[in-house]
This record gives structure tokens, sequence and C-alpha cells, in this order.
């Protein structure tokens, strides 16, 4: 049987290949996932090995829990002094960190969108600090900088060339004085670097102390003893010692240092000590978190490309059983047993599957590989280390593709059983597929709503985002088997203009799709899957653009708003307060009120909330009370929105408790209730509250209303003037904060839709494939047309057609599911924002049309076969 | 005038040692308004010459013409449109396309022309195969007669110049096979249309004004005005 198996695969080189193909896609998408993300983990671990190889003990200040902003208590500065004092010390490497955005020449932000725009001061010591000179010297004063060695060519930068720096305040004009490296690298991982003189340094961002103080022991004192000591010294100096954890603080103990009597003014947030190797694991790990968001994003993509996949491979298999029914009933007629026939089938898959799933490795590396270059070329070095393929993707990678293809493959074989012996003798090889039963499709129906049910259960329930996911999976996969249903009123609905443009030729494709509506509503539903998430994502993006516009007209009252650097990168400098000074002493400015952005843990989770500026924020924002007053909001305390108030069944008057990622827990008053619509977070805390716990929290925006009889566009040059010395913020009125937000979905969606561009592609092949199967079915069709004087190109052109009528067929399919999708997610969204439900008709008509088009592209080579046909051979076709 | 004409036509299948010489310098005249039959024995080239005349395959040496025009320098284009717009064929099975009704199997080179059959040619043929009440039907709710009768009436329904038939009736039992040659017949008489037909059935042959016996790939003897009785004879003869 073995034989027969290995036979069957040469015999039907083409259509095995066109399946491979599925299989080789989904399988690159999943190994190109894990090698890109094993080998980003990999660079970072060489990069923290890099920082910290020098360092034997550090000592750093706690978070309660990963801020994204990175917060962390500080090391009082006296502690460095004292370290220095500890037996064992060789070189004390205090280290400030902070946020420092270069300028280019036009004097536009340099990096920052996405890596990190990182300032530190000159290092005590290279080795302690994992940082070495490599040009010139480093700063000495005010005024000077170094920058690293990648930067400083990117921007072109020379020693002695001055540049402009923007760290908290206004724009600073620096002096390059040096440009420094890391080991062997010249970055860290994309991000841009600058170091600045030691009291400039501590002047900018050490206000509250050192974000870490490095020790290097003596040679004859190793890490561990040295540790002890540091521990000890700080004990008996009355300083808090908390468990470092690894885990970046999840279970840290935030009250250990807060009782703790006398030591540093920062008696609030106690200290850890950590040997090197421990430091540069809790860096791995907090990166580590983040890789495995991105890792679960990628692979979430792969997970639809290979469900796309297995709806190819499922259809291929079952029109190659189809097409070789005889070919099976005269095996069964010979002797072969079920069994043997269905080992064959099954057989055939898996060793496609296993070759597919070893190219599509093979693929993913190289695409893994591909992606790490793009990512060079855009200024994220990632260390040269080689491509981590693990043992892990190996399995996983073929597992996946092999139990995929199987799966879909069984269907299919367990209908070869069905082929009685006697199907040998009959003349038709290929008989119709049966129609598909009452029962199945009620079934079907039942699938579908079982996936609603799970969609909703995850959106409106506490089921959460897995069932979400599973609920959408569940739900393409009823559409699917419903849609056999559907094809034959659709296409001949599609088909009429088909029929009515191309003539004779388009009535032939509309036919031809008609024939086996099974085989045309599986190959559409592989595209529907695709489109399905497309127009989901892009009604979910003219949603969340609409809800925006809505909420800026309805609660939005100020007419300009200036907006900080790094959007939605909340580590970002953000505006200096002076910032908000200065634009207050504007004749045109009637109120400038700041917003601030921080993260805090509150019940279980940690979400982000926006500080704003008691005084202020009422004149700028249409705040609805539903409850309590917003008199008492200036005495401090936070205002919560109407969602989670009744959630958490918290009224006006309340008490509820928050933990600040570096001071704590603290009590905060509930002062009211406040409608949630169209607010950025549930939770509004005064400004004076956030700055007590969070010294450094950035201001993200400032929002302007402009004083009585103020035109908007008169005070313009007025408040360009303003922000003139802080480049890094823009000035945006009512239209560009909405253009804004607009560019910013829009940059998502198409990002969004290059990831599901793959599955599309995927089921393009499953078009190709089809097509080139029926086109094999058919050739004395094809031959009789050519003989009584179809031209070459009016076959192709009927190909064509087919094409263009599945591809609609299946993005009609997707359309129809993806406003499902939207609408249910909108619905189950409006309380987070999303109270607008956004159908961008252009765009999704215009998606159609590109379906249309691809089904084209997909026609050229089984078209170019079906022309090809030669007339006397398929009349002489038994 | 001559419908169509075979001047010297080779055939020659594959090369060297296992070559085979389908067709050996054969040339024929096909008048305008006649019925020949092609006849001979299994192997004789019969189909081989009429794929040929149809422009269907192209000949290793020789020409084909149809009506007045050289076949044999066309490009594939133009045979294409040939066929399309000046000959009629019929093939032993398999004419029609499952996924067409009658009436559009009928009118299919028209349609892929780009127009509509004449409508009274149109009715007149349906009415002389007598498909009427079967436009709508698609071929697998046809007879295997009737379907004949579709494509001979596919074939008559552009006007072509000459028609050809590889054994019409060669699938049929007797008397759907007398139904499809008498239509072919009546077409000759009534419609003036040229016709070629192969047959291995000495009462089919009957219905021809001249039966053209092939052997080896030649053109070996020829009977005029045939019966069953004198193409028998003939037959025997060879
Ligand atoms: N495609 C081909 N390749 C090689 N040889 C061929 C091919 N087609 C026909 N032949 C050979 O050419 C010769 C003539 O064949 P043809 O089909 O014309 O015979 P025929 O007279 O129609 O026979 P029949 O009465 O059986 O239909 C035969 O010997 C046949 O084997
Ligand atoms: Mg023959």
């Amino acid at each position: 049987m073995l034989r027969a198996t290995l036979r069957g695969i040469a015999a039907h080189k083409l259509r095995l290949g066109l399946t491979a193909v599925a299989i080789i896609l989904g399988s690159a998408f999943v190994a190109g996932t894990l090698v890109l993300t094993d080998t980003m983990r990999a660079s970072f671990d060489a990069i923290f090995a890099q920082t910290t190889s020098g360092v034997d003990v550090g000592v750093r200040g706690t978070q309660a829990f990963t801020s994204a902003f990175g917060e962390r208590g500080r090391v009082p500065v006296e502690v460095a002094d004292l370290l220095a004092e500890v037996d064992g010390v060789a070189v004390v490497g205090p280290e400030v960190e902070g946020s420092a955005q270069l300028l280019d020449a036009d004097g536009r932000p340099v990096g920052g969108q996405g890596p990190p725009a990182l300032a530190f001061n000159t290092p005590v010591d290279e080795e302690v600090a994992g940082i070495e000179l490599r040009d010139g010297r480093y700063p000495r004063q005010a005024g000077e900088i170094a920058v690293d060695a990648f930067t400083a060519e990117r921007l072109d930068l020379a020693l002695g060339d001055r540049v402009q720096v923007v760290a908290g305040g206004p724009v600073r004009s620096e002096t390059v004085v040096g440009t420094i490296g890391f080991g062997e690298l010249d970055n860290l991982g994309g991000s841009t670097i600058t170091i600045f003189d030691n009291a400039t340094a501590l002047e900018l961002f050490g206000a509250e102390g050192y974000t870490l103080v490095s020790l290097a022991a003596e040679e004859d004192v190793s890490a561990g003893v040295l540790l002890e000591r540091v521990e000890a010294a700080l004990a008996e100096a009355g300083y808090g010692l908390a468990d470092p954890d690894p885990t970046a603080g999840a279970t840290a103990d935030p009250g250990a240092g807060a009782d703790a009597a006398g030591g540093g003014e920062n008696a609030s947030g106690a200290l850890e000590v950590l040997t090197g190797a421990e430091l540069a694991d809790a860096s791995t790990a907090e990166v580590g978190q983040f890789l495995g968001f991105f890792t679960t994003a990628l692979l979430i993509f792969a997970g639809v490309a290979l469900l796309v996949g297995a709806f190819l491979i499922a259809n291929t298999f079952s029109i190659i059983v189809a097409q070789r029914t005889r070919e099976l009933a005269l095996l069964r007629a010979v002797g072969a047993s079920r069994r043997q026939v269905l080992v064959s089938v099954l057989s055939e898959a898996a060793l496609v599957a296993l070759a597919g799933s070893l190219l599509g490795l093979v693929l993913g590396t190289a695409l893994a590989s591909g992606l790490r270059a793009l990512l060079d070329a855009f200024g994220i070095a990632l260390p040269a280390s080689d491509l981590v393929l693990a043992v892990r993707t190996v399995i996983v990678t073929l597992t996946v593709g092999v139990v995929v293809t199987l799966v879909a493959a069984l269907a299919p074989a367990l209908k070869s059983l069905r082929v009685p012996p006697v199907a040998a003798l009959q003349a038709v090889a290929a008989p119709p597929p049966p129609r598909f039963g009452r029962g199945r499709y009620v079934a079907a129906g039942l699938v579908l709503v079982a996936g609603v049910a799970s969609l909703a259960a995850g959106l409106f329930g506490d089921a959460g985002i897995s069932a979400v996911a599973a609920g959408a999976a569940i739900t393409l996969i009823g559409a699917a088997l419903l849609a056999p249903l559907v094809t034959r009123p659709l296409v001949r609905a599609l088909g009429a203009p088909v029929a009515g443009i191309a003539g004779v030729r388009g009535q032939l494709a509309r036919e031809n799709a008609l024939r086996s509506p099974r085989r045309t509503a599986a190959t559409a539903s592989a595209l529907m899957i695709g489109l399905a998430l497309v127009s989901f994502v892009l009604i979910f993006g003219a949603s969340i653009s609409a809800s925006a516009a809505a909420a800026i007209e309805e609660s939005f009252l100020a007419e300009y708003v200036v907006s900080g650097p790094g959007q939605g990168d909340p580590s970002a400098a953000g505006l200096p307060q002076s910032a908000v000074d200065d634009l207050r002493q504007l004749d045109e400015v009637a109120v400038a009120s700041p917003q601030r952005v921080a993260q805090l843990r509150y019940g279980t989770s940690t979400p982000f909330v926006v500080a704003g500026d008691p005084d202020t924020i009422t004149e700028v924002l249409a705040i609805d009370v539903v409850s309590g007053s917003l008199d008492d909001f200036a005495l401090g305390g936070v205002l919560v929105a109407d969602d989670l108030a009744e959630r958490d069944n918290l009224a006006a008057g309340d008490v509820i408790d928050v933990e600040f990622a570096t001071t704590g827990t603290a009590e905060l008053a509930v002062r009211a209730i406040i409608d949630g619509e169209g607010l950025d977070s549930d939770i509004l805390l005064d400004s004076e509250t956030l700055l007590a716990n969070v010294p450094r929290a950035p201001i993200t925006a400032i929002s302007v209303r402009l004083a009585q009889g103020t035109e908007v566009a008169e005070a313009r040059p007025a408040l360009e003037g303003v922000l003139e010395p802080y480049p890094t913020a823009r000035l945006l009125d009512r239209d560009e904060i909405r253009e804004d937000i607009q560019s910013q979905v829009n940059q998502l969606l198409g990002l969004l839709s290059a990831l599901l561009a793959m599955s599309v592609i995927i089921a393009l092949f499953g078009i190709v494939n089809t097509l080139s199967l029926s086109v094999f079915e058919r050739v004395r069709e094809l031959g009789l047309l050519r003989a009584v004087g179809a031209t070459r190109a009016q076959v192709r052109s009927m190909i064509r057609w087919e094409a263009v009528l599945i591809a609609v067929l299946g993005a009609t399919f997707g359309l129809a599911i993806g406003v499902l999708f939207g609408w249910l997610v909108v619905t189950a969204l409006a309380g987070q924002g999303i109270t607008e439900l956004g159908l961008p008709a252009g765009q999704l008509i215009a998606s159609v049309i590109l379906a249309a088009l691809a089904g084209v592209v997909a026609a050229i080579l089984p078209a170019r076969r079906a022309a090809r046909t030669e007339i006397l051979r398929a009349i002489a076709a038994e | 005038m001559l419908a169509a004409r075979a001047i010297d036509v080779e055939k020659l299948y594959g090369r060297g040692d296992t070559a085979v010489r389908a067709l050996d310098g054969v040339s024929i005249d096909f008048a305008v308004g006649q019925c020949t039959a092609v006849m001979g024995p299994s192997g004789s080239g019969k189909s081989t010459l009429m794929h040929c005349l149809a422009a269907l395959d192209t000949p290793t040496a020789g020409r084909v013409l149809v009506g007045d025009t050289d076949v044999t320098t066309m490009s594939d284009k133009q045979l294409t449109i040939l066929r399309r717009d000046r000959i009629g064929f019929v093939f032993q099975a398999f004419n029609l396309l499952p996924q067409l009704t009658a009436a559009e199997n009928i009118e299919l080179p028209q349609r892929l022309a780009g127009h509509r059959a004449e409508p009274e040619w149109l009715a007149t043929v349906v009415t002389a195969t007598g498909l009427a009440d079967r436009l709508n039907h698609r071929p697998a709710e046809l007879s295997g007669g009737q379907q004949q009768r579709v494509a001979i009436a596919r074939a008559l329904a552009g006007k072509p110049d000459i028609v050809f038939a590889d054994e019409p009736t060669g699938n049929l039992d007797s008397q759907s096979g007398a139904e499809v040659l008498g239509f072919i017949r009546q077409s000759v008489d009534e419609l003036g249309q040229s016709v070629v037909m192969v047959t291995h059935d000495p009462n089919a042959a009957a219905y021809a004004d001249r039966v053209v016996f092939l052997a080896d790939g030649r053109v070996v003897d020829e009977l005029a005005d045939p019966t069953a009785e004198t193409v028998l004879d003939r037959m025997k003869g060879l």
C-alpha cells in the first residue's frame, strides 16, 4: 500500500503541490514567529548579560507591579556613600536613568517611536556600567553629551557637533564629545542613548535618587558574600529590604519598607539587593513578558493562517478523493480492505504534511531573518546573534502542520471508504458528491450558533478572551459548513451581472461555479475567514475613530490640545510643567489643563488612569456627574466611571484601595460617579495625588481653552510661538485630533491587514487549487469548447470569471461575518468608550473589489492550463 | 463550387520506427450541397481525415481548403474562428456541455462569436431536429439520440460552409440512428447543407449522395448514389 501511496503522490504532483503550499505557508508563519521571538529573547539575554557582566551586586528600589512606565523606587543618593564603605566593595557605580530625545537637524525627534530614547549619567566605571567609550571622551560638564555609536552614525554626528536634546524641559543645545558602545554592540535594541555628565543627569533625572547602584566586588570576594554584606549594611542603616523577585515584583511586598524607621528621606520605598546575574534575569523576565504578548499576537495570526490552510487542505483532499473514486474503487475491487484505502489516503496526507511543514520550517526561519533585517533597517538593531532554531520550534511546527493536515484530510478520507468497488466499473469517474442533507445543515447551524454564543459569552460575560477566540473560530467553521446552502442563490445573483458583462463566458463561469456548490462554498470559505477578519478590523477601526470623534464632539471642550512625544509609549518623557505655565501666560489662552497618565493597581488589575488638574479639568472636559459632586475633587481623590462603579458597587463618598508602583497602597476617596462615555479611563485621578505617588508622571497632553472672543485659527501662531522650545510637542486643533486618531487607527489597521494578508494569500492558493483541479476534471468540456470555436482567450476569461465569482462569494460571506463580529465587539465595548458602530463602506467595498482582483490573479495559472487544452486529446480522453 | 478540399494530405503520428502514417496522400473534393459518407476499416484514417478537414488538427503535408480558404497556413486563433463561424462538427459522443441547456448548447458558437443566431433559422433548425419541447433540458435529461440531434442542430445553427460528423450514430440504436440520419439528409435536401460523415454502417452510408472508401490512409474507392446493397458489395470487394 505504501507504494500505491507514493505512486498516488507522484501522480497528483500538482494538486498535492498546491496543498503543500497551504501547509508550507501556515507552518512557516508558526515557525517564523517562534524563531523571531526566540532570537529576540536571546538577543535581549545577550544585551543584559553584556550590560551586567561587570556587576557583582546591584541595589535598586522596588516596584509593586510591573508598570508600563517602568517606575521603580529610587536609591537615596547617600546610599552610594554608605555602600562604598562596605567591606569588599571595589567600585560603586551609581546610575541615573532617564529619557532624553535627540532632535535631528530639522528639529524632529529621532527614535523613541518604539524603542525608547534613554539617558544615563557618565559611568564611574565602564565595566560596572557595561558601557565603553568608542570615540572622544565622556561629558564632564553641562552642555556636553555622548551618544551611542549607532545613533551618531544615523544622525551623522561627529565629535564637536552641536545637537538639540529634549530631556523633560525646554530644548537643550548640547555638544557631542564622545560616542559609546556596549561591548560589541553599537546600540541596545534600537534605543537611542544619551549620556550626560553626572551633575546634569542627577539634576534632570535624579532628584529622588539613583535608579541603580551597581557594585563590583574586590577580587577575593564573591558576589554572594558581597550581597550579604550589603544587605547587612543597609539593614543596619535602617533601610527596608525587599525580597528581589526576578519576575518583577508581582509578589513583592511594597509595605516592607514603609514602616522602616530612619534612613533616607525616601523611606516609603524599600530597596532590593540583587547579584548581577539576578539583575540580568529580572530584566530578561520583564522583556520576556513583553515578548510573550508579541509571540501570542503573532501566533494568533499564524493560527488564522493555519485555519485557512486547513480549509484549503480539506477541500483539496475531498476533490482528490472524488476524482480518485475510480482508482480507489479499483483498489477495493482487487481486494484492498477499507482500512488499507483509508491508510493510503491518510498516509498520502501525512507525507505531504511532513514535507510541507519541513519546508515551512525552512521558510519560517528565512521569514524570521527577513523580519529581523527589516527591524534592522528601521534602526532596531538586534545583536548579531544567530537565529535561534529551538528544538521546540521544530517540534511545534511539524506537529501543528501534520496534525492540522490530518484533521483536515480525515473527512475526505472517511468519504473514500464509502466508495463501493462497483464504482470502478461505472462510466462516470467522479460522481457528484451527495447533496448535503437537511440534518447536516441543522448541525452546521448549531455550530454557528454555538460559535456566536461562545463569542458573546467571552465579550459580554466573564468567559474571557479565549472564549472570544474560540467563538470566532467556531463561528467561522459553522459559517463555512452552512455556506453551501446559500451558495446556489448567491452565485446565481452574483453571476447575473457577470453573464451580462462577459456573455456566454460569464454564463459558463457561473454554471461551472454552480456545479458543485460544496466545492465552490468550501473554496470561498477559505477566503471568507481572511475577509471576515479584515472587515472586522476595518469596522472596529472605523468604530474607534467614529467614537473618538463623537467623544471629542460631545465632551471635549478645548479648542486645542498640545500632545506630548511618544504617543502610545507611556515611558516617553512627556511634556514639562513649564510648557503648561508658558501657555497660561498667553492672553489668548483662558485655560491650559495638563493631563497625566499613570498605571496603578486596582483590585486584581493594573489599569491606566488619567490624572487631571481639578481646578481646570471641567473647563476642558464636559463631565456628567451621576452622583456626588465635583467640588470635592480639588481635595484630592478620584472620579469613577458609572460602569466601574456599578460593577464594584461604588458610590460617592466611598474609599477605594489602590496601589502605586513605587509608593505602595493608598486610600483614595471617591468624590463623584461620572458618566464614563467618552472617557479614556474608568478612574480619573487628581494630579496632586498622582504626583505625590508618581513624581515623574509625564504630562501626556495639555488641553487649551482659548480666551473668549479669540478665533481658533488666530490663536495658532501665538501658541506655536510659545511651544517653540518644546519641539516634541504637537499642537492639534479639534480636526487635527480627529485626524491624528484616524491616522493612528489606520496605522494599526495597516499592520493588522498586512498580517491577515497571509491568510488571504493562502485562501487564494485555495482558489488556484480548486480551479486547477476543476480544469483537470473538465478537459473534455474545454476541448469541446475549443472545438466549437472558443478562442484561448475566451477559455481563459471563463476561468477568470469563475475565480472572480468564487472570490466575491467568499468576500460576501466574509463581509457578513465581519459585520457580525464588528457589531458584537462594538456592542460589548460600549462601556469602554466605543459607542459608535462605524461601517466604512468605501473600505469594505474596496476589500471586495480587491478580493475579486485577487481572484483574477489566482486564475492565471489554471486559466493558462485550461487554454492549453489540446482539443483532440481532450476529445479522445475517455 | 466546392465546400471543402483535401489535396495530397498526409498525416504522420510519432517519429522514426514507430511512426504511423494515418493519412498517406489523400485528395478528395466535397461539393456544396452534397452529403458524402467516408467508410473504411478501423484504423484506416477516417477520424484523422475529419479532424484535418475540420481544422481540429493540422496535416503533416498537403493542403486543406474550406471553401476557398487554405486552412493549413492559419494561426490557432484563425483556425478557432474558422471552426466557430464556418464549420460544424458532430462527434461520436460527448458533444454537449453538461452545464448548458439544449438551447444554450445549440447557440454556443454564435454566443462565443458575440452574436445570436438568426431566430428564424434557429426555429427552422429546432423544428427540423424535433427539439422544440426539449430546449430547456440539460444534456443529462436527454436521450442519446436527442443529444446527437442537439449536436447536429448546433452544427447547423451557424449556417456553416460544411458539417463534419464522425460516426454520429455510432452510439445509437437503429431507431435513433435512423432519426439522426434522416435529419442529416433533410438538412442537405431542404437546407442545402454540405455534410461529410464517417460511418461503418452501410445502411447509414445509403443516406449519402456519395461514399468514399479509405484503407491504410488512402482513398481506395468511390461510389455515387449508394444503397445499402451496393455499399456492402464494395466493402466485400475491398
Ligand atoms: N494521436 C495519435 N497518436 C498516434 N497514432 C494515432 C493517433 N491517432 C490515430 N492514430 C493512428 O492513426 C491511424 C488512423 O487512426 P484513425 O483514428 O484516423 O482511424 P479511424 O479510421 O477513425 O478508425 P476507427 O474506425 O476505429 O475510428 C491508426 O492506426 C491510429 O492508431
Ligand atoms: Mg474513428
